[in-house]
């Protein structure tokens, strides 16, 4: 991603396929591209930058739902918000066509209890508090802020678009690692080209029933080899 | 009820555990003759009285079921129960282990060594042992082939009940849509369709039988009025899969045939109520209330050890009991009720020890309240499990050792050492383990959060600085595999009431179905075939 800052303006530029109108800017699909690098510290305390592993993601927005899921579209996750502000998690394995639903009281024995707000914007709220705010840009159409600042020894960066509630950009320095969150695409989730895969009619469990379905061929399966859990990193 | 008559009864039970040494210190020679001597005549006392009640028919029927509640399971539950009251715990008995009578149950499944938990309380409700993953349906039919049942029908206990015009209940801890409570009112030849949604994940040959959600709901069409009483977990195999469908979270259910059975069990039920937290069970009024349906949660209820700390709220395993005996006893000609503990085996599983005793010590709470609310002349208690868990007791540990600890040994003057014990490994060892499962983790919070963590099995974890009493705390095992498993070894019966005498020796489980059949006349009043 490419900035152009100057006089307290940036602009960053990304691929933006369809306009978001406003009557409705909950409602979003948008690609995210996240970079890992490994920073190695050096004698003299020169630091030497490592290859990068770069991964696109998607995002699906509703005022209910999240979901979210890997570039090939093999697993993916989904939180969806009840009326009464609980929220449930499913772990969508689209390869398999199987998916492991998490009730409400699965998140709070796992410590996984789901800040809404920080899901459905990718942020926590008290984050952008503890950044200073730099300056004022745009993203495409949208005006942006960037936030930057040290939290518990991770140096951020955030171009932060209000009207979208959603990052345009994160950059995050610290623990030997650079990481780094862009916004590439983004669309009315009625218009976008990248659909979520329909999961409804897949094969389903309760999280709290795998210790019954250890001979469950997908179960097993995973337990082999990736795990079963709350995966969610970014 | 009477009373009086309990509180004595209750008491003899009782003689045995009372007559016993609270603490170690007490313990003398001469105490554990005379403890001996006592069960001894008990024992005589018993038997003087099963030949006076063995031909009395049992009015009411009461079966408790600790889901994977092992002979080991029941012992470390034991001691743990008596060190919860601050002593030494071995002498401890749980209630049911005060009930005078005692079998043992052989398990396995026809079509397995090692067996699940549809196939034995097939055998327990029908009288007939069936393949695993089957709920009252015959062994001849294919797991998820529904498309030829007759002949493969397998009448239950309950049924039987029903349709005499006893009062009938189920209350779990699990789903009520679950394997056992599932097999005292369903038929279908596999246990996981719950709801009509779950038939999606079978060939149309699911669809000559019924969801077994729809035929809890629907089993007044069949058999007399219907369940008076079901309490449990599972509402979200009850309810829509639309928005708002969940009257906690505002969530959806599973269902997508447009039912929703809470509102057809109030609708077709006189004088019924709905619940589905603490504060609506609390408000039940008995009196009142005919038909009685609990969902506290949308999956299983929690675990003991979390119960407390539920959105909701939700009652005890000992209190629904509790409330099902007010609402069932109002019938004059009687009530068959079942009773499970569905987390004891969840526990295991995830190989977390603690969380498993204090079920299956709320359990005996549970049988202790009933036993309390009933009159012991006329009603037929028994306890048992369907199966047991790879869970092992081992080590040489001291008496009064702490049973979720590190084993630490006597000294060679049999006085108690003051470190643990080391293995061969130079690292110490606990006295609760699994053969197999997940292994090792210390977790913030214990039980069903072991699944989301790495493999731990078979290898050694140096637990010289780790709680190993914590309820976080996941013991070793031997094999890695992705949750510990069943075990095939013969589980205990425990009986009290009109007809438990005849449980003797070692028995096949689905013996425990001719027992209630014949202390409670069920078939023979009922005129239902065994089969159809």
């Amino acid at each position: 991603m490419k900035f152009i800052t100057g006089r307290n303006l940036f602009l960053v530029s990304a691929l933006l396929m369809t306009s978001i109108g406003h009557a409705d800017i909950t409602d979003v699909s948008c690609v995210y591209e996240t970079t890992e690098q490994d920073i190695k510290e050096t004698e003299g305390h020169s630091h030497s930058h490592h290859e990068k592993k770069a991964s696109q993601w998607f995002f699906w927005r509703t005022k209910k739902t999240v979901e979210v899921s890997n570039a090939e579209q093999s697993f993916g996750e989904k939180w969806i918000l009840s009326d009464k502000n609980d929220v449930f998690y499913q772990a969508l394995y689209h390869d398999k066509k199987f998916v492991m639903d998490f009730q409400p009281t699965d998140l709070k024995i796992l410590g996984k209890q789901t800040n809404w707000a920080m899901r459905s914007s990718l942020l926590p709220k008290s984050l952008l508090k503890q950044l200073k705010q730099k300056e004022n840009g745009k993203f495409n159409q949208y005006d942006a802020v960037r936030y930057q600042g040290k939290v518990a020894g991770v140096e951020y960066q955030v171009d932060w678009i209000p009207e979208l509630k959603l990052p345009a950009r994160i950059k995050k320095m610290g623990m030997n690692k650079t990481v780094l969150t862009e916004l590439k695409e983004i669309y009315p989730l009625n218009k976008t080209p990248h659909k979520p895969q329909l999961s409804e009619k897949y094969d389903d469990m309760d999280y709290a029933d795998i210790g019954d379905n250890e001979s469950h061929p997908v179960v097993s399966q995973l337990q082999k080899n990736t795990g079963i859990g709350y995966f969610h990193q970014h | 009820m009477k009373h009086n008559t309990k509180i004595a009864a209750c008491a003899m039970a009782l003689t045995a555990a009372i007559s016993l040494p609270a603490m170690a210190v007490d313990e003398s020679n001469e105490s554990w003759y005379t403890q001996g001597e006592q069960a001894t005549k008990q024992a005589m006392k018993n038997a003087r009285k099963a030949a006076k009640i063995s031909k009395r028919k049992a009015k009411n029927i009461i079966l408790f079921v600790g889901d994977g509640m092992g002979v080991s399971t029941v012992t470390a539950a034991r001691i743990y129960d008596g060190q919860l009251k601050g002593k030494t715990g071995e002498e401890n008995r749980l209630f049911f282990e005060t009930l005078p009578y005692q079998a043992m149950a052989k398990t396995y499944n026809t079509n397995q060594q090692t067996p699940d938990s549809a196939g034995t309380m097939t055998a327990m409700m029908t009288g007939m042992k069936s393949k695993a993953g089957f709920i009252s349906a015959g062994q001849s039919l294919t797991r998820a082939d529904c498309s030829d049942m007759s002949g493969n029908i397998l009448t239950t206990a309950l049924e039987h009940a029903e349709t005499i015009g006893m009062s009938t209940g189920i209350v779990s801890t699990a789903r009520l849509t679950h394997a056992t409570p599932a097999s005292t009112y369903a038929h279908v030849p596999e246990r996981n369709f719950e709801d009509d949604r779950d038939a999606s994940k079978f060939s149309d040959k699911i669809l000559g039988c019924k969801d077994i959600a729809s035929q809890l709901i629907d089993m007044k069409n069949r058999y007399g009025n219907g369940l008076e009483v079901a309490l449990g977990g599972g509402r979200k195999n009850f309810i829509q899969r639309i928005d708002g469908a969940d009257p906690e979270n505002g969530g959806k259910g599973e269902r997508e045939d447009g039912r929703d059975l809470t509102a057809e069990w109030l609708a077709s039920n006189p004088n019924s109520a709905y619940v589905w937290n603490q504060a609506g069970f609390d408000a039940v009024n008995t009196s009142l209330t005919d038909h009685l349906l609990g969902l506290f949660n949308m999956s299983h209820m929690e675990y003991e050890e979390d119960r407390a700390e539920d959105t909701g709220g939700e009652p005890s395993l000992s209190e629904m009991t509790g409330k099902a005996i007010e609402v069932l006893e109002k019938n004059e000609k009687g009530f068959f009720l079942h009773v499970e503990s569905g987390r004891i085996d969840h526990a295991h599983h995830a190989g977390n020890a603690q969380r498993a005793l204090m079920d299956t010590v709320e359990f005996a709470n549970a049988v202790q309240k009933a036993y309390e609310m009933t009159d012991p002349e006329e009603t037929l208690i028994i306890v048992t499990a369907d199966h047991s868990h790879v869970f092992t007791i081992a080590g040489y540990p001291t008496r009064g050792n702490p049973i979720l600890g590190k084993v630490v040994g006597n000294d060679n003057e049999g006085n108690p050492n003051d470190a643990p014990q080391l293995a061969k490994d130079d690292m110490p060892y606990t006295t609760l383990g699994y053969t197999n499962g997940l292994g090792f983790a210390d977790l913030a919070v214990g039980g069903d959060t072991r699944y989301g963590e790495p493999n731990a099995a078979g290898v050694r974890t140096d637990l010289t600085a780790v709680d190993t009493e914590g309820q976080g705390f996941h013991q070793e095992a031997m094999v890695p595999l992705g949750s510990e498993t069943h075990a095939a070894e013969d589980v205990a019966i425990y009986a009290s009431g009109p007809g438990s005498s005849m449980f003797q020796g070692t028995v096949e489980q689905n013996v425990i179905f001719h027992v209630m059949n014949k202390a409670g006349r069920l078939s023979k009043r009922s005129g239902l075939p065994a089969v159809k």
